[in-house]
């Protein structure tokens, strides 16, 4: 095992050089307890191997996990990975593989002396990575916004393909808030004692129907917000203020969930109706408060819309099942680790680069860059391993 | 050189101690774990026969070794024993070898150490195989006895398990509920098993059976008790704070008693004054881990002298400690907090039943 | 490579703190990992004496149950991570491995100085979440009750062991490369001295498992703090698939902390019985074998948690697999002994200690491993017995052997032999003392993890607090003496034990490039040619057959 290069007597610096001083001995970029070039360049050699062997068990967790889960719940996984964009995916392994591919040719480059070369195609590769991010970034940030997230963020619009999904109000199946959040709505004023309950309507050409409210949520308008408490505090429909000391912006605005939110187009009016009537009085509360009838109505568009592709998708494959945030766990996870590795890889580069251009890497000294693209390589087999089975599940 | 000969003497002193001295069903403490102000409030108005039979203390009985044997599955003792022989056979080689060579080969003035061979393929190859062999049989033993204690029989006894931390609570098939375990001898018993918050685990001595207990799943365990007694029940898997107080009794009556027992128990709470269930429930559904009645601190305030009092909230309002004030406490223990303690109190909707909910408030009520 | 003279001894090869701090010399990194190391034991050992003083009594003796419950989770914490799997590679690996080769350096100076900074990093972690409340979830963090809990501590000391993990991992890389490239003409891998095999086999260990701790505890961070879902069965986790993740790290990180340990003492009991060590070959086998059998036994540590019988019955059989090469081992040690000269100078004694007390800890490993018994032993003393056997009556009595029999090179001292060899008999006794008694408790019943306990159990639980406090009071002391030889102790000579292996051709301590003349490379565990003429037991070397003068 001893790779060819069975080398040296006990190395010993009886030389008689002390400190840096002597690099006669020594080709530059060769540190001192090795022999030779050779010996350097192997030793670093059999050190990435090793080092990417251990990356690879890092990442083997996450492969289980994933094994493990689909397994168990396999239509999870079948339903939720329509919220990815294959589209996206497809490009990133392009990606990747083009710059596997430049990193390659860096390494013949530094081999063959070729400067120019060498910068060429390091370039290339922190391009590429780069670019892999930047796509990483449309896909993460899009998900952000659609609440298509892990575990308990895992919120995104619902479609019922025309049924209810709730019963008796309360909370919506599989998710804390499996709808879209409604406009804000004014309701004042915001007077100890009240109580409050709310409808939402939806009319369509077809008709129109009382959709079933499963949470509400108050918050205060403006700044005010986090110096005074919440004055109205939500269990169920309705609501009732309990604080007496709320001094901020008079006006309060609800957020209304509800579900089955059927976000089919322009003709769809989502209408909601809130009713007001003064809570029994109780010791705290001032009584003799002036009644004021049917707040808040009004009629607003949802806030959110979902893009075209994920409505085709909700209009057939109906709502998600139970947990289906576990698919979106793993896969951020995965996508996650990967990506910091991806990260790494172009810090790694950018310094490489700059060497380049400096002029360090010579025929007999291009370890760096060897490293660096074997490294590269398993960060581009990884993904060519995570694209299919996160993205081409069928 | 002597103080391995003392090892050895104490090894050898275990050994033979391991010769069956069983003891009498001794007095073992009775339930330790309760504290002191338990004793300050009346007892619960049980019929006396199954009082008596509770506060049995619980066998520490057994060999040297090994706790009583109460249970078919108790059998695998059998292993137990023989892995011990074989341990201190081997110990007692391996040191006798040591302590011999190293006397009989000590460096003295011109002393030597004599040619040997390095190696012996015959005797490094013997003493790979024989081993492999003993741990073969060793094996077998090991997975017979196992399956005996995850095959399901044919017909078991189902009793529910509900464990939290840091009360257990049995389901009878009768519908009552007790935190200690009742089973009738010789009756192959299933034990199914979940649990509300974190990781438990079942796990009786005597009885030679354990099992984690997992949130969200049920866990099964399977045995037939064999011996009438009073044994420990332990939780075997560390689940907080009071893990080492999560401890009850399980009792083996004799058929016919079993029945009668969990009946007439399940009556007498039926029937028992609210203020003793309410005690009952205190002691032995978890809130005596968190709430005193003496008026002493803990994690929650406490309960002596509450009722009725004004309260002030963490939202700044103020509440009177009255039954409807207990009740939300119970179900939705976030609503109305108390400055100064934790919000850590868990929910026990879904856990106590409407008379023993009334029963904790008229037993806080009798705290004033 | 380091710079500074490289005609003196390490020690004086440079001067000033910074030469300390910024140093690529692996006897300098190896000594400061040795510090930190020692003050970490002393932290573990004392809150394992605040855990025994509690026992004293059922109920609250010293502390309540939440102080109890992170008493117990730091000893086990900073005891695994600070101590035991850094232990022999991290201190005395550094030290000694290149030497051992012949060699000026590990192979990444570098990267070795990166890896005692990623210790010292974690340390600091793991010791600040005592300071921010303390975790109580146990050294294995299950969950879900370690999703619980508050945020600061669980973050500190998960990030803190995430660090340690790969401390561990770039350190056993770096052995990995070194012996495989570093080797003189000559010494081939069956020319090796054990200790080497042995340090190789954990670096394979280190290297393969410990990434899996890695994404573990990383995955536990992000479930406790973002509540992803995997281990949370509220979200749809799995609480169970932590332990098979977490173990599967955990079980081949208790042979990283044997491994090395039977390394030393192949290397020990050679140099004490004067002769060869019996059976090279198979110990060297075993070694490796170890290494990679302990990958696939994981699940005995959770025959009881929902596992099917299948996998039970699986690894129920492969853990006697694993069992046989430690057995072999031990016949391999004992059979070394026959015929030979066997000198009780502490390193011995230590040795010999081990041969009995990894007898005792493998021999209760057959208990766990037997399904049926396991079920009733599991979580109980017994299993707390015998794993202290194995790693602190094996692992840290091998790592005090290493200590005593290496500190002559390494320092330039010897400690003192009487006091050391007291020491030495007050850890087996106190040792025995403190765990006998929990095999019967354990296998009467008494449930582990416990604060209080029911009052049959107390006997044995004095008993064991006595033993610990004579353990203790051993340890301590000899921290003690090891840190005063360094000013008062004897000057060492080159070979003090007679030892045939390549570090004693080096002065004591090493010059900075640890031999000023490139050193012979000659057959190991013979000891023909070594001659004994001192009255003070100081062996010569005398490697050419005439009266040539002692070197002090």
């Amino acid at each position: 095992m001893t790779a060819g290069h069975d080398h040296h007597a006990p190395h010993g610096p009886g030389s008689g050089h002390d400190d840096h001083g002597d690099h006669g001995t020594h080709p530059p970029g060769i540190q001192h307890h090795y022999d030779d070039a050779q010996h350097q360049f192997d030793s670093g050699k059999l050190g990435i191997w090793f080092f990417l062997a251990q990356e690879v068990l890092f990442f083997s967790a996450l492969f289980v996990a994933y094994v493990l889960y689909r397994h168990h719940r396999p239509e999870i996984f079948a339903y939720a990975h329509h919220y990815l964009d294959v589209k996206w995916g497809a490009i990133n392994t392009g990606v990747l593989i083009v710059s596997s591919l430049s990193a390659a040719w860096a390494v013949r480059c530094a081999q063959l002396a070729q400067r120019r070369g060498l910068i060429l195609c390091l370039s290339i590769t922190l391009v590429c990575a780069c670019g892999f991010l930047a796509i990483k970034y449309i896909e993460y940030t899009h998900k952000i916004h659609e609440h298509i997230l892990f575990g308990k963020k895992f919120d995104p619009c619902v479609s019922s393909g025309g049924q209810h999904l709730l019963t008796n109000g309360d909370h919506c199946p599989g998710t804390k808030r499996s709808a879209c959040r409604a406009a804000d709505v004014d309701l004042r004023p915001d007077q100890p004692g009240w109580q409050v309950a709310c409808k939402v309507k939806e009319t369509t050409p077809t008709g129109t129907r009382e959709l079933p409210v499963c949470e509400m949520e108050a918050h205060h308008h403006g700044p005010a917000h986090a110096a005074n408490p919440p004055c109205w505090e939500i269990s169920q429909n309705p609501w009732v203020c309990k604080a007496g000391d709320f001094n901020g912006t008079p006006g309060v605005a609800a957020l209304v969930h509800y579900g089955d939110h059927a976000l089919r187009g322009s003709s769809t009016k989502i209408e909601l109706e809130c009713d007001a009537a003064k809570a029994p009085p109780t010791p705290d509360y001032a009584a003799d408060l002036p009644v004021v009838g049917g707040l808040g109505q009004g009629t607003f568009q949802p806030k959110q819309k979902l893009s075209d592709h994920d409505l085709g998708v909700q209009r057939s494959m109906g709502p998600p099942p139970e947990h289906t945030n576990m698919f979106f766990s793993i896969y951020f996870c995965m996508t996650g680790l990967h990506g910091i590795h991806v990260l790494a890889g172009v810090i790694v580069c950018i310094w490489l680069l700059i060497r380049a251009v400096k002029g360090h890497f010579t025929p007999q000294y291009f370890g760096p860059v060897d490293y660096f693209a074997l490294y590269w390589h398993l960060v581009d087999l990884i993904w060519i391993f995570l694209f299919p089975l996160l993205y081409l599940i069928h | 050189m002597k103080t391995i000969c003392t090892s050895i003497a104490i090894c050898v002193l275990l050994a033979l101690g391991s010769v069956a001295h069983a003891q009498d069903s001794a007095a073992g403490a009775p339930a330790a774990g309760a504290p002191a102000d338990a004793a300050a409030a009346k007892a619960p108005a049980l019929p006396a026969w199954i009082q008596e039979i509770n506060d049995r203390p619980w066998d520490t009985g057994g060999t040297f070794w090994l706790p009583t044997k109460a249970s078919l599955q108790a059998d695998s003792d059998f292993m137990f024993y023989a892995v011990l022989a074989l341990s201190l056979f081997f110990l007692t080689g391996i040191t006798a070898f040591v302590v011999y060579f190293t006397i009989k080969y000590r460096h003295r003035p011109g002393h030597k150490a004599e040619p040997s061979s390095h190696h012996n393929d015959a005797l490094e190859i013997t003493w790979s195989v024989i081993p492999t062999i003993i741990c073969v049989f060793l094996f077998i033993g090991g997975w017979d006895g196992y399956v005996s204690m995850q095959t399901r029989p044919a017909e078991p006894l189902l009793i529910k398990v509900t464990a939290k931390k840091w009360v257990w609570d049995f389901e009878y098939p009768n519908g009552w509920h007790s935190p200690n375990l009742h089973v009738p001898i010789d009756q192959p018993i299933e034990l199914q098993m979940t649990s509300l918050d974190v990781l438990h685990a079942f796990y009786v001595p005597p009885f030679r059976v354990k099992q984690d207990i997992v949130p969200r799943r049920y866990t099964y365990i399977y045995f037939t008790p064999s011996r009438l007694g009073t044994y420990r029940l332990y939780c075997a898997e560390y689940c907080g704070m009071n893990h080492s107080l999560m401890k009850e009794k399980a009792f083996v009556h004799e058929a016919a008693t079993w029945q009668r027992f969990i009946d007439e128990a399940k009556a007498a709470e039926q029937n028992m004054d609210p203020k003793d269930l309410g005690k009952m429930v205190w002691e032995k559904k978890g809130c005596i881990a968190c709430h005193t009645i003496d008026g002493g601190a803990k994690v929650g305030p406490t309960w002596k002298g509450s009722w009725g009092q004004q309260v002030k909230l963490t939202d700044g309002t103020t509440a009177t400690v009255d039954a409807a004030y207990v009740r939300t406490s119970i179900m939705e223990p976030q609503k109305q907090l108390q400055p100064g303690y934790p919000p850590s109190m868990p929910t026990y909707a879904g856990q106590l039943s409407e008379a023993e909910i009334n029963g904790v408030a008229a037993f806080i009520e009798s705290l004033k | 490579m380091s710079t500074g003279n490289p005609n003196v001894s390490y020690f004086e090869a440079s001067h000033g703190i910074k030469n300390w701090l910024y140093t690529l010399d692996h006897k300098r990194i190896g000594l400061m990992y040795l510090f930190g190391i020692l003050t970490a034991l002393m932290i573990g050992g004392a809150f394992a004496l605040l855990v025994r003083i509690e026992l004293m009594a059922p109920g609250e003796t010293i502390v309540g149950p939440e102080t109890y419950n992170r008493l117990f989770t730091l000893h086990g914490a900073v005891m695994v991570f600070l101590v035991i799997i850094p232990g022999v590679p991290a201190a005395l690996g550094n030290m000694i491995l290149p030497i051992q080769l012949g060699a000026p350096d590990v192979a990444f100076p570098r990267l070795n100085l990166f890896s005692f900074y990623l210790w010292c990093t974690g340390a600091a972690c793991l010791l600040l979440s005592i300071v921010f409340g303390a975790i109580d979830t146990g050294w294995t963090f299950y969950t879900p009750y370690s999703l619980g809990g508050d945020h600061t501590p669980v973050m500190l000391a998960i990030g803190g062991a995430f660090l340690l993990g790969f401390s561990s991992i770039f350190t056993g890389l770096n052995f990995l490369v070194t012996i495989h490239k570093f080797r003189p003409q000559g010494m081939g891998w069956f020319q090796m001295p054990l200790n080497l095999w042995a340090l190789y086999a954990t670096a394979l260990m280190q290297v393969l498992a410990t990434p899996v701790l890695g994404i573990t505890l990383l995955l536990l961070f992000m479930e406790h703090f973002l509540h992803i879902g995997i281990f949370d069965p509220t979200l749809g986790g799995d609480p169970v698939l932590f332990q098979h993740f977490f173990w599967f790290y955990s079980h081949p990180a208790v042979y990283i902390m044997i491994v090395p340990a039977m390394g030393v003492i192949s290397d020990v009991l050679t140099t004490f019985s004067r002769k060869p060590i019996f059976g090279y070959r198979f110990i060297a086998y075993s070694s490796v074998s170890l290494a990679l059998l302990s990958f696939l036994v994981w699940g005995h540590h959770m025959f009881v948690s929902g596992q099917s019988k299948l996998a039970n019955m699986v690894f129920s059989a492969l853990t006697f697999t694993v069992g046989i090469p430690a057995a072999i081992k031990v016949f391999n040690w004992t059979a070394t002994l026959y015929k030979g000269d066997i000198r009780l100078k502490t390193p011995m004694i230590y040795a010999l200690s081990f041969l009995i007390l990894f007898t005792i800890g493998g021999l209760t490993g057959l208990f766990l491993a037997i399904l049926s018994t396991d079920v009733h032993l599991h979580d109980t003393y017994f299993v707390v017995a015998h794993f202290h056997y194995v790693m602190m009556g094996s692992g840290l009595v091998a790592f005090l052997c290493g200590l005593h029999y290496w500190w002559p090179k390494f320092t330039g001292r010897m400690y003192p032999e009487r006091i050391a060899q007291v020491c030495a008999v007050g850890v087996f006794i106190g040792f025995n003392l403190t765990f006998l008694p929990q095999f019967v408790m354990g296998s009467r019943g008494m449930p582990r993890r416990y604060w209080d306990y029911d009052p049959e159990f107390a006997i044995f639980h004095q008993i064991s607090t006595i033993g610990a406090i004579i353990l203790g009071i051993s340890m301590f002391t000899q921290v003690i003496y090891l840190m005063a030889s360094f000013k008062i102790g004897k000057k060492a000579p080159k070979n003090p034990w007679g030892a045939s292996t390549l570090e004693w051709d080096a002065p004591s301590p090493p010059t900075l490039y640890n031999f000023p003349e490139p050193p012979e490379v000659h057959e190991i565990y013979e000891y023909d040619d070594i001659v004994e003429e001192s009255p003070d037991n100081w062996v010569r070397v005398n490697r050419k057959g005439t009266g040539t003068k002692a070197e002090h």
